[in-house]
């Protein structure tokens, strides 16, 4: 009874390359013993494989030869710099140190770079203080702060005007007023 | 024998490369220039191609070796990864241009049709004897993708592996392809066969 081997398509090819190993060589052989068409298939392609491998090899012409090897000396004599400056990692690299020359008056005072005079002057304005707070806060809600200068002004600035309540005062009777408030802000005068 | 021929495809790719060593470049082409030639023509099948192809892969080879080729793999893998890459391109492009050209025929493979025309080529430029040039005559019948892996294995001696790699399918494609190939080759063997057979009785 004939046996199928499951892949015997890629055997049969492998075969007629001769690389077959050992355990599918038994395998192949064992289906080619059950099965007659299998062990024709397999020797076709066997012979028709020996056909293909006697075709030579072909030569490329001698100028062509020639041309190619004048080619690589003369890439090889072209000074290296000259080389490298037309090579795409070099034209990258190029175009990056560009990019970043361009940019660095927009990194370091981009303002004063763009910007005509009468902006520059509301620009100046509407600055942020420069002055480090080193102090750390307490916010209204007993919590450290370390912020930055700008937002650690204005937090400070509304931490400063802040009071504590007066229990004496009216408003904290006990009875929970309809709009509680806590804190209060000092009326400047 | 000169010091060259005794040197390992790396000493001389590292003396060509670090030295512009003439010598050592030549020796290089030299040993494997027919099998990249051969590899290139068995898949164009007109000389005229065939040397265009070579020339833009050694255009390619000398220009990128500083850039893409490390030192640690074959420079001959290398190199026939470029020929054959050129090699595919073009026969793109002819197909492209053969789609465009001619909408009003049939649904016939593309290389059939093409290779009906360089089938001369083949006979009138390279000197083979009959046999051979009939031969070479089937394979330039094939397919694109079946002729690739029948060349690739016979004069690069890849894997099937290697051949799958290089071509970008499984290995079971590559087999398949190859399966295919030799079925097709028979064929047309014994269509030939066949033909000869008739003339002869007439």
């Amino acid at each position: 009874m004939k046996q199928k081997l499951p892949n015997a398509e890629e055997l049969t090819v492998k075969y007629a390359l001769n690389e077959l190993d050992p355990t599918e060589a038994r395998l192949l052989q064992a289906a080619m013993d059950d099965d007659q068409d299998l062990l024709i298939e397999a020797e076709s392609q066997r012979r028709t494989w020996a056909k293909v491998t006697r075709l030579p090899l072909m030569s490329a012409p001698a100028g062509l030869l020639e041309d190619t090897v004048r080619m690589a000396v003369a890439a090889r004599r072209t000074p290296k710099a000259r080389i490298l400056a037309f090579s795409p990692a070099w034209r990258w690299a190029a175009a990056a140190s560009i990019l970043v020359i361009a940019s660095i008056p927009f990194l370091t005072n981009s303002d004063q770079a763009v910007l005509p005079a009468a902006a520059k002057a509301e620009v100046n304005v509407a600055a942020p203080d420069t002055q480090t707070r080193t102090e750390p806060w307490v916010d209204n809600q007993d919590v450290i702060r370390l912020q930055d200068t700008a937002n650690a002004s204005a937090s400070t600035d509304s931490a400063g005007r802040l009071v504590p309540i007066d229990p004496n005062s009216p408003t904290s009777t006990g009875v929970a007023p309809r709009q509680l408030q806590q804190t209060g802000s000092k009326r400047t005068p | 024998m000169n010091r060259y021929s005794e040197l390992d495809d790396h000493q001389l790719v590292r003396m060509y490369r670090h030295n512009g060593d003439e010598a050592a470049f030549r020796e290089l082409l030299g040993r494997h220039q027919a099998k990249i030639y051969s590899y290139i023509y068995s898949m164009v099948g007109n000389p005229d191609t065939a040397n265009d192809i070579f020339q833009e892969t050694f255009t390619k080879v000398i220009t990128r070796m500083d850039e893409t080729y490390d030192e640690q793999g074959k420079w001959i893998a290398w190199v026939m990864r470029i020929a054959h890459n050129s090699t595919i391109d073009v026969l793109r492009k002819q197909k492209r241009f053969v789609d465009v050209t001619s909408k009003d025929e049939d649904d016939a493979d593309f290389y059939e049709r093409l290779t009906d025309d360089t089938a001369t080529d083949a006979q009138q430029h390279v000197e083979m004897d009959e046999d051979k040039a009939r031969l070479m005559r089937h394979i330039q019948r094939l397919p694109a993708e079946q002729r690739e892996v029948v060349m690739l294995r016979h004069f690069y001696e890849l894997s099937f592996k290697e051949i799958a790699e290089l071509t970008d399918v499984s290995i079971n494609t590559a087999l398949g392809r190859m399966r295919y190939a030799l079925i097709n080759l028979r064929k047309l063997f014994e269509q030939e066969e066949l033909n000869e057979a008739k003339a002869t009785e007439r």
